[in-house]
C-alpha cells in the first residue's frame, strides 16, 4: 500500500476512532457493537474484462471480509453505525489481482415514521486503501451512496438508490511510447455514478430470494493483448502495462455505461448467520461499439452480529 | 377463569428456549375440588407449538371472580422481546425493561392497545397498562427483524368441576380460533387431556440472519 493510501486510510480510522470514543461516552447507553464477517468463493468468467476471447481469462478467488464497529441509536427514527473494515480476495491463478483491502465505513439510516412498513432512507460512505499483487494496482478507494426503500410486507423489501464511486491509483505509469500517440498511463483510476433498484423476498422462515439491477456510468478498466489492429488507443483515456495478466497484457481505459444485473438466495442458518449464493451478469457497452461481457457467480457464508 | 385476556406478541424475535408454555388460567375458589387440563398443541406433522395460548371457558356457571391486574414484564434482550407471546390479564400494568446496551423503542398499533415508548434505555418508570382484550403486536422501530419459537405444551390447573369450552391461540393460527374450541367436562380432581393439530400460516416476522448486500439491523 503505498504512503499516500496508508496516510489516508489511517486518518480515516483515527476520525473513525475518534468518533466512537466520544459517541460511547460515561452516563449514556453504550453504542452497540456490531460485527460482520464473511467468507466464499467467487469465480469471475472474465477477470481481465477483456473484449476478445483471446484475451478473457478467468478466475477463482477466496474472499475473506471482517468488519466490526458500533451501532449508535440516535432517536426512534434513525441510527448511526461505523465500522472498520478490513477484506481480502486471494485468486487461485492471477496472484496480481489478489488484493487486500483496510478502510472505514459510515452510514446514517432513517425510518419517515414508526413501524416495520414505513418507507427509509439511508447515507453511506466508505473508503478503503487497496493493495494488490501486483502493486500498480495499489490505490485508494472512495464510494458515497444514497439509498431509500420500503418493506411492504413481512416479506417483500424494495429499495434503489445512487452511488458515486471513486478509486485513485497510488502510482500513475508512463504512458506507452509510441509515436504520434499522447495518452495517460493512469489506466486503474476510475470515477462514476450509479443507479441501482434491489428486491429481497421471503420465501420462507428461512429462504430469502433478491435480485438487483443497476446501471453505472463511467470510466471501466479492460485489459488486453496489444493488438496493433484494433483503435483501443484511439478510445482510450488511458494505457499502460497490465503484468497481472501476463507480460504481454496492457490495461486501458474507456468511458462506459454497466448494465449488472443480480440475482441470488440466502438461506438463513441462525439468527445470525445465512448461506448464500448468487450471480451478477455484466455487460458494458464503451466507446464505437466496445461491448464487454462478464458474469460472476459465487458463494458465501455470513456471520452478523 | 379469565374469559378477557391480552395476548401480547411481538415482532421482534425471541431466544426463549422453554419448552413448557404454563398458563394459570384460573384460579378457583375450592382449590380442593379443583381440576386440570393438560393440552398438547401442534402443528399438522406432529411437531410441539411454542406460544399456544390455550384458553377455557366455563359453558355455564358463574366464573370465579376475577383476579387482580398484574404486574406482568416483557424483556428487550438481544434486541428481541423476550418472551415471544405473553398472555396477560385485561387491566395488567406491563413494563418493558430494556436489558440491551443501546436503546430500544416499543410500539403497538393494534386496535386493543395502540402505543408509544419513545427511545428509552433500562426500564420506564411507568408501565403500560392493558385494558382491553385482544392481540396486541409489539414492534421495535430500531429492529424490524423477528425470528420462529420452538416449541410447547399448555397446562390449565385449578380448574373447577364444569363443563367447559377451550380454544387454542397460535400467531400463526389458519383459520378461526373458534374453530378449534373443545369440549371438556371435568370432574373433581381429574385431570383431562386434550389435543390439538394445527394449521399454521408461514411465518410472518421480518428475517433476522443476514443478506448478502443488504444492511439489515440499523
Amino acid at each position: 500500500m503505498g504512503n499516500l493510501t496508508a496516510y489516508r486510510v489511517l486518518r480515516v480510522l483515527a476520525l473513525l476512532g475518534l468518533g466512537l470514543a466520544l459517541a460511547g461516552r460515561p452516563g449514556e447507553p453504550a453504542a452497540e457493537g456490531v460485527i460482520n464477517a464473511e467468507a466464499g468463493l467467487s469465480h469471475d468468467n472474465n477477470l481481465s474484462r477483456a473484449l476478445a476471447g483471446t484475451d478473457i481469462v478467468s478466475d477463482t478467488a477466496l474472499n475473506l471480509a471482517m468488519s466490526g464497529g458500533y451501532a449508535f441509536v440516535l432517536g426512534d427514527r434513525n441510527a448511526v453505525t461505523m465500522t472498520g473494515d478490513l477484506r481480502t480476495a486471494q485468486f487461485r491463478e492471477f496472484h496480481g489481482m489478489s488484493n487486500v483491502a483496510l478502510g472505514g465505513s459510515a452510514s446514517w439510516r432513517g425510518k419517515f415514521g414508526v413501524g416495520a412498513l414505513v418507507p427509509w432512507t439511508s447515507v453511506s460512505a466508505s473508503l478503503a486503501g487497496e493493495q494488490y499483487g501486483d502493486s500498480i494496482r495499489n490505490g485508494l478507494r472512495t464510494n458515497v451512496s444514497l439509498r431509500a426503500g420500503k418493506r411492504f410486507s413481512e416479506a417483500l423489501e424494495l429499495s434503489g438508490g445512487g452511488s458515486f464511486d471513486r478509486y485513485r491509483a497510488d502510482d500513475v505509469m508512463e504512458g506507452p511510447t509510441i509515436p504520434g500517440v499522447s495518452i495517460s498511463g493512469d489506466a486503474f483510476s476510475l470515477k462514476g455514478s450509479s443507479l441501482f433498484a434491489r428486491a429481497d423476498y421471503a420465501m420462507s422462515e428461512r429462504w430469502l430470494v433478491f435480485a438487483g439491477i443497476s446501471v453505472r456510468h463511467g470510466d471501466v478498466t479492460a485489459s488486453t493483448r496489444f493488438h496493433p489492429e484494433t483503435p483501443i488507443l484511439k478510445y482510450s483515456t488511458a494505457f499502460t502495462r497490465d503484468p497481472a495478466f501476463g507480460p504481454d497484457y496492457f490495461a486501458y481505459r474507456l468511458t462506459g455505461t454497466t448494465w449488472s444485473y443480480l440475482a441470488g438466495a440466502s438461506l438463513g442458518m441462525t439468527a445470525h448467520s445465512s448461506l448464500n449464493v448468487g450471480v451478477t451478469r455484466a455487460l458494458t457497452y464503451a466507446t464505437d461499439d466496445f461491448e464487454y461481457q462478464d458474469t460472476q457467480v459465487n458463494a458465501s457464508v455470513i456471520f452478523s452480529y | 377463569m379469565r374469559a378477557s385476556s391480552s395476548v401480547i406478541r411481538r415482532r421482534a424475535k425471541t431466544h426463549c428456549a422453554a419448552a413448557l408454555l404454563s398458563i394459570a388460567l384460573l384460579t378457583g375458589a375450592e382449590r380442593a375440588l379443583a381440576a386440570q387440563i393438560a393440552a398438547t398443541v401442534t402443528d399438522l406433522e406432529g411437531h410441539p407449538l411454542a406460544d399456544a395460548v390455550v384458553v377455557a371457558v366455563p359453558v355455564q356457571g358463574t366464573p370465579p371472580p376475577a383476579q387482580p391486574a398484574t404486574r406482568e414484564i416483557v424483556d428487550q434482550i438481544g434486541q428481541e422481546f423476550v418472551p415471544y407471546v405473553k398472555p396477560v390479564l385485561v387491566g395488567s400494568a406491563v413494563y418493558f425493561p430494556n436489558k440491551d446496551n443501546i436503546r430500544h423503542q416499543v410500539y403497538s398499533f393494534s386496535p386493543a392497545k395502540q402505543f408509544e415508548l419513545p427511545l428509552y434505555a433500562g426500564t420506564p418508570a411507568k408501565p403500560v397498562v392493558f385494558d382491553k382484550p385482544g392481540v396486541v403486536v409489539l414492534g421495535c422501530n430500531i429492529h424490524d427483524f423477528a425470528k420462529t419459537g420452538a416449541e410447547g405444551k399448555a397446562q390449565l390447573f385449578d380448574l373447577p368441576a364444569l363443563s367447559f369450552q377451550v380454544r387454542v391461540w397460535h400467531p400463526r393460527l389458519q383459520g378461526s380460533e373458534s374453530a378449534t374450541r373443545q369440549p371438556a367436562d371435568l370432574t373433581a380432581n381429574a385431570r383431562m387431556d386434550l389435543s390439538w393439530k394445527l394449521a399454521l400460516k408461514p411465518d410472518a416476522r421480518i428475517r433476522r440472519a443476514p443478506v448478502p448486500g443488504s444492511h439489515r439491523h440499523y
